[in-house]
């Protein structure tokens, strides 16, 4: 265990600094930069904002200064763009908005996706099962932005329960949250019924049934452990997909999350929030892998870190 | 596997519950109150800071948060006193000066005096603000020295003899100075507030200090600015809404939503799609604005610049096909490059669309039916209407001229940087004014202007001279068609193409007053007023 944990942080300092460097270089790369505006700003005051943001230095000045004050501060720089903040305050207001979305949409998704899988497996053939199936199906392919404009018009307008947009209660939360959780929910669905299909074939699930222990515990305590194996797997990139996906639905929503900034700080050649999110995203994907390995070895004895 | 069973029960308790608990917290947590007065503000705003800033959406904030010399009616947009009460020039039209109004107060309590506007103007100068606006104060007498030592100098055109008297001396008349100075850059700010709290902190809103109708008390990033009246404005009187918001909307469809559910009270663009659907409305308001959409020609491409056929392709568009097919949001097509709704100016004309003609511009210049004519790209910034127009123009070049233009569309930025790199060889382009003068779209043009947004490699020496006798011309009717003859040379050797007005859209809810339509679609918030019932 403890190799293991030494192992992972080595290889997180690793992986870290290898997209920090690539998205530095990609950063300086493209053309345009942050200040080529539809007004043309005149030479000496562009220069200036060049100095002003050492955007004049050699460039591998810039990526040692860059990596020095990630490494040794914590400091993410100034924002280019959003010029009242610094990247580190805006990921400190912005991401925990993100975080918490993300997490209420990932609990909806496995609260909603093991109830129906299980349920479908267990009700195997039958109408029902068919019906969670194609509505997982449906789930799956359609698109969250979609299912947004869908509930909008019918939660919003057709039927007002829910505030169209904006942030501060509880009542703003529901509508995205759903929208984001809804496909992960669906892909839940689908893989804790064959998880749990493959299960109850196993031989210690007919001894349980044959020594008498009641179906309900059946299900629920010994078959759902290895139902739930295949679900934990696709935590990681689940978790990964959710936290991509919230720049569409924190659009629609306008949730003053971080995930608008993944997309439009990069339009902007906001160079130092741009790697700021990418050295955030990096860390988050790499924790909750982490999470799910050791999630793994707390439901399935068999497997050892 | 060392986790006891027991443990395992709470950390998958944990995993369950921890939403839970926090969505508790949340539903409990309270809702805040709304304010008196809700808009959606568009985009985050850049910054607060007047000199930094430079959009709309800042602007709005900006004017209601300080109050420059002389603020604009809502309605009319004539300049009106704001912390100066009064104003005179001298007879060579280069001394002004402003009275500033007795006992000024910033929100903190202390005085507001003319050598806060000494420093605020000064401070918009230095180099290192590196404010974008900056040219608006280019005719301030020593501002070369100025610059040229650094920012360290004292800057001779600005002085304050007392408190209350504020004088600005410029190297050249400027007729329209005082509509300059309305403009939200020039707000002053407070010396005292930004030395305490340094260059950074400042700006944060437990630390400012501002002198307009109204203080910033919360901002959260992305979503709101909350602003509330300021009970040391001199006109806090006339001040009638206690709290607003302005809400940081990005998506126009989630802002028209939540203009429709009552959450926001007033939009300032409808998407074109929705137009059809509140044009009825008597909330519903569609304003000509103070922008002009025109293609630009990279004149420095050999046949290009060649004058006629600029002026044929110019012709062959048909911008009523584009205004009532492609865009649909109430676009008038353009006879002139200066909109014709600028109080004073009447604007050079030049015919709109004419088919034949284009056809025999283009055979005089060699390429009769189009023959033999290189296929030209037409860019544009990535988006789907300008796609649209593109098309639309490619298509109608090829059925009038039979010549073929081919669309390219880049982002954004790269965008900018192929104009300014003249890295093109026609581009589709839109130009807003700043302030209500022909100069600030005329200006543009000039063969070697400070702000380069030329960007065609066009030049004409004639049009630079008029321009800069318009500058220095104080009689308003001889200035006037002096900036028109200049247009005439612009709209004649077409180094653009122009096709339309914009139009803006705005939805303000009509239980409140204070919202007039006007050209530069400015609508002050110290104006917003409940109505009585």
């Amino acid at each position: 265990m403890k190799s293991f944990v030494v192992k992972r942080a080595f290889w997180f300092c690793v992986t870290l600094w290898v997209v920090i460097t690539i998205s530095f270089v990609l950063t300086r790369s493209v053309k345009g930069g942050p200040f080529d505006e539809a007004r043309e700003l005149p030479p000496d005051i562009k220069r200036n904002l060049l100095e002003k943001y050492n955007l004049d230095d050699p460039v591998l000045e810039q990526y040692a200064d860059y990596l020095a004050g990630v490494v040794f501060r914590f400091d993410l720089g100034p924002s280019l763009k959003m010029r009242d903040y610094s990247v580190n305050e805006i990921i400190a207001e912005t991401l925990p908005r993100s975080a918490f979305l993300g997490l209420l949409a990932l609990f909806i998704a496995l609260f909603v996706g093991l109830s129906a899988g299980i349920i479908a497996a267990v009700r195997r053939g039958g109408a029902v099962d068919g019906f969670i199936m194609t509505l997982a199906a449906l789930g799956i392919a359609i698109p969250n932005f979609m299912l947004a404009s869908v509930l909008i018009i019918l939660f919003v307008f057709v039927w007002p329960l829910f505030p169209a947009a904006g942030w501060g209660t509880f009542g703003h939360l529901v509508l995205p949250a759903l929208a984001l959780g809804a496909a992960f929910s669906a892909n839940i669905a689908r893989l804790s019924r064959s998880g749990m299909l493959e299960v109850l074939q196993e031989e210690y699930i007919l001894t349980a049934r044959a020594r008498g222990v009641r179906e309900s515990r059946v299900i629920l305590v010994h078959a759902l452990r290895g139902a739930l194996l295949p679900v934990v797997s696709f935590l990681g990139p689940a978790a990964a997909g959710i936290l991509t996906g919230t720049l569409v639905i924190e659009k629609i929503f306008a949730i003053p999350g971080m995930g608008d900034f993944f997309v439009n700080a990069a339009l902007n050649r906001d160079h130092t929030l741009t790697m700021g999110i990418v050295i955030v995203y990096c860390i988050v994907v790499y924790v909750i892998n982490l999470l799910v390995d050791v999630a793994y070895t707390l439901i399935d004895p068999r497997v050892k870190l | 596997m060392w986790f006891s069973d027991r443990l395992k029960m709470l950390l998958f308790c944990f995993l369950l519950g921890a939403p839970g608990v926090a969505i508790l917290l949340l539903a409990f947590s309270g809702e805040r109150q709304r304010a008196d007065f809700t808009f959606v503000n568009q985009a985050e705003i850049t910054s607060l800071d007047p000199a930094i800033a430079t959009a709309i959406p800042e602007g709005r904030i900006i004017m209601a948060v300080f109050e420059g010399l002389t603020t604009l009616h809502p309605r009319t947009l004539e300049p009106l006193p704001g912390a100066a009460r009064s104003w005179e020039i001298s007879d060579d039209g280069l001394l002004w000066t402003f009275h500033i109004r007795p006992g000024l107060r910033w929100s903190d309590g202390s005085p507001l005096t003319a050598h806060d506007f000494v420093y605020s103007w000064t401070r918009f100068l230095e180099p290192k603000t590196a404010a974008a606006y900056a040219y608006l104060l280019r005719h301030v007498d020593g501002r070369e020295a100025f610059l040229a030592g650094g920012g360290q100098k004292d800057l001779t055109g600005l002085a304050a003899p007392d408190d209350l008297t504020f004088e600005v001396r410029l190297d050249t008349p400027c007729a329209y100075f005082v509509n300059v100075v309305s403009f939200y850059p020039l707000c002053p700010v407070s010396r005292a507030c930004i030395e305490r709290f340094g260059p950074k902190d400042w700006i944060k809103p437990e630390n400012l200090v501002s002198n307009g109708p109204f203080r910033v008390i919360e901002r959260r990033l992305k979503d709101r600015i909350r602003l509330e009246k300021n009970p040391l404005y001199w006109d806090r009187d006339n001040v009638h809404a206690n709290t607003i918001d302005a809400l940081a909307v990005d998506s126009p469809t989630t802002a028209l939503n939540l203009y429709l559910t009552g959450d926001a009270d007033w939009i300032n663009f409808v998407p074109p799609i929705a137009i059809p659907a509140v044009e009825t409305r008597p909330d519903f308001s569609k304003t000509p604005n103070l922008g002009t959409n025109f293609l630009r020609f990279n004149t420095t491409r050999t046949i290009l610049g060649d004058e006629r056929i600029r002026r044929a392709i110019h012709l062959a568009i048909d911008k009523k096909e584009l205004v009532e097919r492609v865009l649909k949001g109430g676009q008038t097509p353009a006879d002139s490059f200066v909109p014709p709704w600028i109080p004073g100016y009447e604007p050079s004309r030049i015919g709109i669309y004419d088919p034949d003609r284009a056809r025999r511009l283009l055979a005089a210049a060699g390429f009769p039916g189009g023959e033999g004519f290189p296929e030209f790209s037409l860019l544009y910034s990535t988006s789907e209407a300008n796609r649209d127009l593109a098309e639309v123009i490619a298509l109608q070049l090829k059925r009038n001229l039979g010549i073929r233009l081919h669309p390219a569309s880049q982002e954004r930025k790269v965008y900018f940087l192929s104009q300014n790199t003249l890295d093109y060889d026609l581009c589709l382009c839109s130009w807003l004014g700043d302030y209500l003068d022909a100069s600030t779209f005329l200006d543009v043009f000039t063969s070697k202007s400070e702000t380069d947004n030329n960007r065609t490699g066009w030049g004409s020496e004639a049009y630079d001279r008029l321009i800069s006798e318009a500058a220095a011309e104080l009689e308003a009717e001889r200035r006037a068609a002096l900036l028109a003859s200049a247009e005439e040379i612009l709209l004649r050797e077409a180094p653009i193409a122009i096709l339309y007005f914009r139009t803006t859209t705005n939805l303000f809810n009509r239980d409140w007053e204070g919202y007039y339509d006007n050209i530069l679609d400015i609508h002050p918030l110290k104006y917003m007023r409940r109505r009585d019932r």
